[in-house]
């Protein structure tokens, strides 16, 4: 003990030093100055944007994201682009682009209330694309095992009297209908009203929750009943059959309490930002000009979703394999 | 060794109170204002808590303080005078009343007035210290020329002067954490001095040191006494304290100023039964002095005894009573102002020993104390 | 002394165990009651459609109308209105940009660059383990091949706490220096962290852009209250004596602020900045939904593929980054390494520093200049554990899978459907009624009002059954989470061993982004409330553990010791000294288990929950603003109300 000095040492020097500390502030607070005062445009299309930068809005379902790995492969190796990948659900991928915050949505499924609110008619922000070629069912699904159990069980009569084999504990007493995620076009509840079908929608709250249930359920053998849709890798992987309701006529589903028809056809189509369309340039052209086929899809989100590949890595397969598919979307000049 | 009992004899009051303090109150709690003045104001302090739910800490005081001397303003806590001293330099707004420095009220002063007051001419030292932590000893002392806006080096050079004048030379860049209690005390002692104030106001700064680091500080406020001139107000809780330290003593008991005067009046001539009890410890043989005992020679009593100055304590004089008959001579100069007969002096002696149950001792005496530089810091 | 002025404490009325045993009595009471009043009425007073019943002159007053009506407002004047022109968009246009010009800064010094730096930098601040742990960091975001997804994340984080900080410090001044601003700002910061910050993901979506701009702020206003909270604190608790002796000396208001309290809040106000700094970390996965991109991102995309590996390593990348952003700002609030390092080493330190900076400006060049290594991580240098998470997630599944389904059924049948049936069929007005009197028995006249206001105001909001099969859920999950946590941290208390091993396990599954492990319990418990409800307990038990066991140990050791020397036994020990002299502690546990599993409401509708929290996200994500907000601000008053009678419960 007695050893040490107790005495606090003496700094060497007496020169005072600036605390720490404001230095840093003082930087801090002129960057931003500097940041709100450069950027004294208004408009929400003016946040700062590379040109050669596309900006492709990234639904969450896995072919979509097969759609968005190949096309954002191709833009970048042979046009030689920036991708940026906009992670955002279908109906807010919608107001991006009216914001300006993304370029394109790659597969639209129907959604004519938002073209009325954002396209020509509407804020003129935004542009149809024309199909992606893909052609998109919406619909009731259920593993082939329970139709040869329970023949006719696949109609929504068949339905009505098997119910009961859909029962789980979180659905009571009535049989339990899997719904996706929220984000997606529904009409279930007018559904089960029209038929009087006696089923309790369950919202799994996420495409993710959904299809591990699925799975699961599927793995064991057991009853599930379930909001799906075709071109989806879960079909590949899965022997499923469609509930047969009646097909899709003009005006049947107006009323969201009370459908009395299946989901409509959609012919996918792509969505671009007006400005995008206009001053685009090759990643336009190239975005316009793609199309392909559902088995086209289906291969490279089988190989994301299954093999658990990088998309790029998946694209990358894909685009080797595929050339005489992929080779008319390139631009003549980019040729 | 005598104690330390500059009482008025050396100085006599003379000239225009440095300070003036006229019939403050302060209360506390809503509606502080409607008290002073009603009729409540006249009841007690609890009843008054009853009913109107304030609290008075400061009532009606009034004092001067001279140029110069030390005023020791002592009571029990609660008793207001924390809250009477800040008053002064208004760290609490008096209720009521009037504070005056050289004549001009200090309550009247605007927010920048009251700063330039603060800046140049009163100053304070607190019971915790109040150092900033994040600062070095240098700039603590520094600090109250820093917001005057006094440039670094001249600042730094007079910051220097007052650490070496409490005697923590070395010290300049420690932090205050580095310190012990009496060292950091220091520290406060030199940032009040250093802005060179007229007045200098403690709020009892020792209270919260060791009895034995207290003693030094005790010093060295004399010392400084001596050598700077300044005028003080001294908060204390501590009779000895007061006694070795203040010229003049005010007591205060809920609020209320109870008797002010020379040690010697109130251990004396106290005012009242709780100024007498207050002082009943203290050995009247070492506050008492010649000049406060001192009468007229009758006719017939011999002008030969020992001569003693007005200061000198009754235990002093013992000694020289015992060595012969004649009564001590009070002198000052030349003059004789009076004498201090075995009598005297027996009667005080008995008046001590009458309340001796429960005594404790003669108020210490400052004995000889190492350096300021030997008190230990703490160990960090 | 005048300054003390002892209030006069109302004595209280039995003691604390005779207050226990009447809580007790009056609850059980109120649930007899409800259970009467089920019996007799239920399905009979469903919550009325108070709005249908209005004439149409006032029918616009209903709330989800209201957003409704507010959101295609602002749909179609986005680019026309002043109120964006000149204010919205201004500041979504600024704070993109931030993001992006950061991000930028950090591709510019390449990832050589970035790592030589933040290791440096992290060496100065906090020392050589911390530097360690921050190199570990930047090893797993590279590793894993998340290096551009991190260092999105990291500008994100950035920009956040920047705005956050810019924002909360001086309101955090403010309220420290005034009561009447620190009284309006209280409830405005209570409401901001009850909110679900899914709910207001839309609002900011709306006003402030898709992608970085609204998640930048929506971050920030979830990582803000701790600012303000800390900083307030701070500066209130700065020493008086300080800044009366400094006030005494003629310092101006400005001089005390910026020579006296800052620098003496200093310390705790960091502490703030860490906070938010955690809690910015926390939310940018969720702000990965609005488009944020970055780590989150990578999460969110995994899961979509039912990738729970894939999942798992983007998670573990955000938590190392919490940790390392955790360790470096604590050890530059509490002074850092810095100065105890004698003078020689201080001498190498700088060169080091200095060689280090350099080197990472030739990065930055050689990236400049198209030297080819430098442009991104290389993929060669990456490796996956995915494979083995995934497997070793069917692992548990085939292993506990059917018993845990069992488990799941039988909650669902036992506890959770009769609770729910409870709440929702009962009259609305007894439910109302009962939550009136349980507030009144916790804490008095207001918190009755409190409680009540808030179980009334969830039915006026429009989504009454959601509100009550939320409650239903929030109070099993809050049941199971308090219980569970109240063994584990008083056992934690008893063994060092335990706590040892326990602690960093708490701090990971703190930090863990909840939606890692949504997958997994969906496997084990199926679609449903159950596996939201595991997942709420996941969240919420580490706060609950570590208060308990904290309280516990920081019972007086003389108390303990005095009861010991009088034969206590170990329960005895426990119950009659221990929990006791931790009341407040628990007190506080239960009150933070609760509010971490209503945090959880929205999280849980992702697996299947239903009610509030999916309204929540059903409603961002089909543009419904109606239903997301009312839904939001019903969990608000559910919070509102449980947090008021947990506190009050504390308090009294």
């Amino acid at each position: 003990m007695g050893t040490r000095s107790a005495r606090p040492a003496r700094p060497t020097r007496p020169a005072a030093r600036r605390p720490r500390g404001t230095g840093l502030l003082r930087t801090v607070v002129l960057t931003l100055v500097l940041v709100l005062a450069t950027s004294c445009a208004v408009r929400t299309t003016s946040v700062l944007r590379d040109p050669d930068t596309v900006r492709i809005a990234l639904n969450a379902w896995v072919g979509y994201e097969a759609d968005a790995a190949v096309v954002g492969y191709l833009l970048e190796h042979e046009l030689g682009y920036q991708v940026q990948l906009v992670q955002i659900d279908e109906q807010p991928a919608w107001q991006a682009l009216d914001q300006g915050a993304v370029d394109v949505i790659l597969e639209n499924w129907g959604h004519e209330d938002l073209m009325r609110t954002y396209g020509p008619e509407g804020n003129g922000t935004v542009v149809d694309g024309g199909p992606t070629g893909n052609v998109g069912q919406i619909g009731w699904y259920l593993p082939r095992y329970l139709v040869e159990e329970y023949p006719g069980i696949d109609t929504p009569e068949g339905l009505r009297e098997h119910a009961d084999v859909f029962r789980t504990p979180e659905s009571g007493d009535r049989g339990q209908f899997l719904a996706g995620a929220p984000g997606f076009v529904t009409s279930d509840q007018g559904l089960i009203n029209h038929f009087d079908l006696p089923f309790e929608i369950v919202f799994a709250g996420s495409e993710a929750a959904q299809l591990t249930e699925v799975r699961n359920r599927y793995e064991r053998g057991d009853p599930v009943l379930f909001y799906s849709q075709d071109p989806s890798w879960v079909q590949n992987d899965l022997d499923l059959v469609r509930v047969r309701f009646p097909e899709w006529t003009q005006g049947c589903d107006t009323d969201p309490e009370d459908v009395s028809c299946d989901y409509p056809r959609y012919e996918l189509n792509k969505v671009f930002r007006a400005g995008f369309a206009r001053d685009g340039g090759a990643a336009y052209e190239l975005i316009r000009d793609w199309t392909w086929s559902n088995a086209d899809q289906n291969a490279v989100a089988q190989l994301i979703a299954d093999d658990r590949l990088d998309p790029e890595d998946a694209a990358a397969r894909w685009v080797a394999e595929h050339p005489d598919v992929w080779r008319p979307w390139i631009p003549e000049e980019a040729r | 060794m005598t104690l330390p009992t500059a009482g008025l004899a050396d100085r006599p009051p003379t000239g225009r109170p440095k300070i003036a303090v006229r019939h403050l109150w302060k209360v506390f709690g809503r509606g502080a204002d409607a008290v002073v003045g009603s009729e409540t104001a006249g009841l007690d302090r609890d009843t008054i808590r009853a009913r109107t739910g304030c609290t008075v800490a400061v009532r009606d005081v009034s004092f001067d303080v001279l140029p110069g001397e030390i005023f020791v303003v002592m009571g029990l806590s609660g008793s207001g005078k924390s809250t009477l001293v800040r008053c002064v330099t208004r760290l609490i707004e008096p209720t009521s009343g009037q504070v005056l420095l050289d004549g001009a009220d200090i309550g009247a002063a605007g927010p920048k007035e009251l700063r330039e007051l603060r800046r140049h001419k009163l100053a304070m030292v607190f019971q915790h210290f109040g150092l900033l932590a994040h600062r070095r000893v240098i700039d603590n002392v520094a600090y109250g020329l820093e917001v005057r806006g006094m440039p670094r080096p001249r600042r730094y050079e007079r910051a220097r002067e007052m650490i070496e004048m409490v005697g923590l030379a070395g010290y300049e860049d420690s932090r205050p954490g580095q310190l012990s209690g009496g060292m950091q005390q220091r520290v406060g002692l030199a940032r009040a001095l250093a802005v060179d104030p007229e007045v200098l106001l403690f709020d009892e700064p020792f209270s919260a040191l060791d009895p034995l680091i207290r003693r030094d500080m005790q010093q060295e406020v004399l010392r400084l006494q001596r050598e700077l001139r300044k005028t003080a107000v001294f908060i204390t809780h501590d009779l000895s304290e007061a006694l070795r330290l203040g010229d003049r003593i005010a007591i205060m008991r809920d609020g209320e100023l109870v008797q002010a005067g020379t040690a010697e009046e109130l251990v004396g001539r106290p005012a009242d039964d709780y100024v007498r009890d207050f002082v009943r410890d203290v050995a009247r043989t070492d506050v008492l002095t010649a000049g406060w005992l001192m009468r007229p020679p009758r006719p017939d009593e011999p002008l030969d005894g020992p001569v003693a100055a007005p200061g000198t304590v009754v235990r002093e004089i013992v000694p020289m009573l015992a060595s012969g008959g004649a009564p001590v001579r009070v002198v000052a100069g030349e003059r004789l102002l009076g004498v201090v007969g075995g009598a005297d002096v027996l009667r005080v002696i008995a008046e001590d020993q009458a309340d001796e149950v429960g005594r404790t001792g003669p108020v210490p005496t400052a004995g000889a104390s190492g350096p300021p530089g030997a008190e230990r810091p703490v160990e960090a | 002394m005048a300054t003390a002025y002892p209030g006069t404490a109302p004595a209280a009325a039995g003691g604390p165990a005779g207050r226990v045993v009447g809580r007790l009595a009056w609850g059980l009471g109120v649930l007899a009651v409800l259970l009467t009043g089920y019996a007799a009425l239920h399905g009979r007073f469903p919550f009325p459609d108070v709005y249908a019943a209005l004439p149409d002159r006032y029918a616009w007053v209903e709330p989800a109308a209201l957003f409704d009506r507010a959101y295609a407002w602002v749909v179609a004047n986005r680019n026309t209105s002043p109120l964006f022109l000149y204010g919205f968009n201004y500041l979504s246009v600024g704070l993109g940009s931030a993001v992006v010009l950061i991000n930028q800064a950090l591709t510019l010094l390449a990832w050589p660059g970035v790592v030589l730096l933040g290791v440096l930098a992290a060496w100065r601040v906090a020392g050589g383990r911390v530097a360690l742990l921050v190199l570990a960091a930047f090893a797993v975001f590279g590793l894993t091949g998340l290096w551009n997804e991190a260092m999105t994340t990291l500008a994100l984080i950035t920009t956040s706490v920047l705005i956050a900080l810019l924002v909360g410090i001086p309101i955090g001044i403010a309220a420290g220096r005034s009561e009447r601003v620190e009284r309006l700002t209280r409830p405005v910061l209570d409401f901001m962290q009850i909110m679900p910050a899914f709910a207001y993901l839309m609002p900011m979506l709306l006003l402030f852009g898709i992608g970085n701009p609204a998640a930048a702020v929506a971050t920030a206003v979830y990582a803000v209250p701790p600012a303000v909270r800390i900083t307030a604190m701070a500066v209130r608790d700065v020493d008086a004596g300080a800044v009366e002796a400094t006030t005494s000396l003629g310092s101006t208001p400005w001089q005390l602020l910026t020579k006296v309290r800052l620098p003496l809040a200093r310390r705790t106000i960091l502490l703030g900045v860490n906070q938010t700094i955690m809690l910015a970390t926390s939310m940018v996965v969720i702000a990965s939904v609005i488009g944020a991109g970055g780590l989150g991102d990578a999460v969110y995309q995994a899961l979509n593929k039912v990738d729970v590996g894939r999942a798992f390593e983007a998670g573990v990348a955000i938590v190392l980054m919490a940790i390392a952003l955790d360790r470096v700002t604590a050890a530059a609030g509490s002074g850092g390494a810095a100065r105890e390092l004698p003078p020689g080493p201080r001498r190498w330190r700088r060169a080091v520093l200095g060689a280090g900076t350099l080197l990472a400006l030739g990065a930055a060049a050689g990236r400049l200049a198209g030297v080819g290594w430098l442009a991104g991580w290389p993929d060669a240098l990456t490796v996956s554990a995915a494979g083995l998470v995934n497997a070793a997630n069917d692992g548990v599944q085939a292993l506990v899978g059917t018993w845990a389904a069992g488990f799941a059924a039988a909650l669902l049948a036992v506890v959770l459907d009769p609770l729910r049936t409870l709440l929702t069929d009962s009259p609305w007005w007894l439910v109302v009624l009962a939550a009136a009197a349980i507030g009144h028995a916790l804490g008095g006249v207001r918190t009755a009002l409190v409680g009540g206001a808030a179980i009334l105001l969830t039915g006026l909001l429009g989504v009454w059954e959601f509100g009550m099969d939320t409650l239903s859920q929030v109070i099993v999950a809050a049941l199971v989470t308090v219980s569970a946590g109240f063994v584990a941290g008083v056992l934690a208390a008893r063994s060092d061993r335990l706590a040892a091993v326990l602690r960093p396990l708490l701090d990971a599954m703190q930090t863990l982004p909840p939606f890692v492990y949504l997958i997994p319990v969906v496997a084990l418990f199926g679609i449903g409330r159950v596996p939201a409800l595991a997942a709420a307990v996941v969240y919420a038990l580490p706060p609950v553990i570590r208060l308990v066991n904290d309280g516990i140990r920081g019972c007086s050791a003389g108390a303990v010791e005095a009861a010991v020397s009088q034969g206590s036994s170990r329960w005895q020990l426990l119950t009659k000294v221990q929990l006791p002299l931790a009341r407040s502690s628990l007190l506080l546990a239960v009150n933070q288990g609760i509010m971490m599993v209503l945090a959880m409401v929205v999280i849980g509708a992702l697996v299947g929950a239903g009610a509030l929290g999916y309204g929540v996200v059903f409603g961002m994500a089909q543009n419904q603003l109606g239903l997301g907000m009312t839904s939001g601000l019903a969990i608000v008053c559910l919070g509102l109300l449980l947090d008021r009678m947990t506190q009050s419960a504390a308090r009294t």
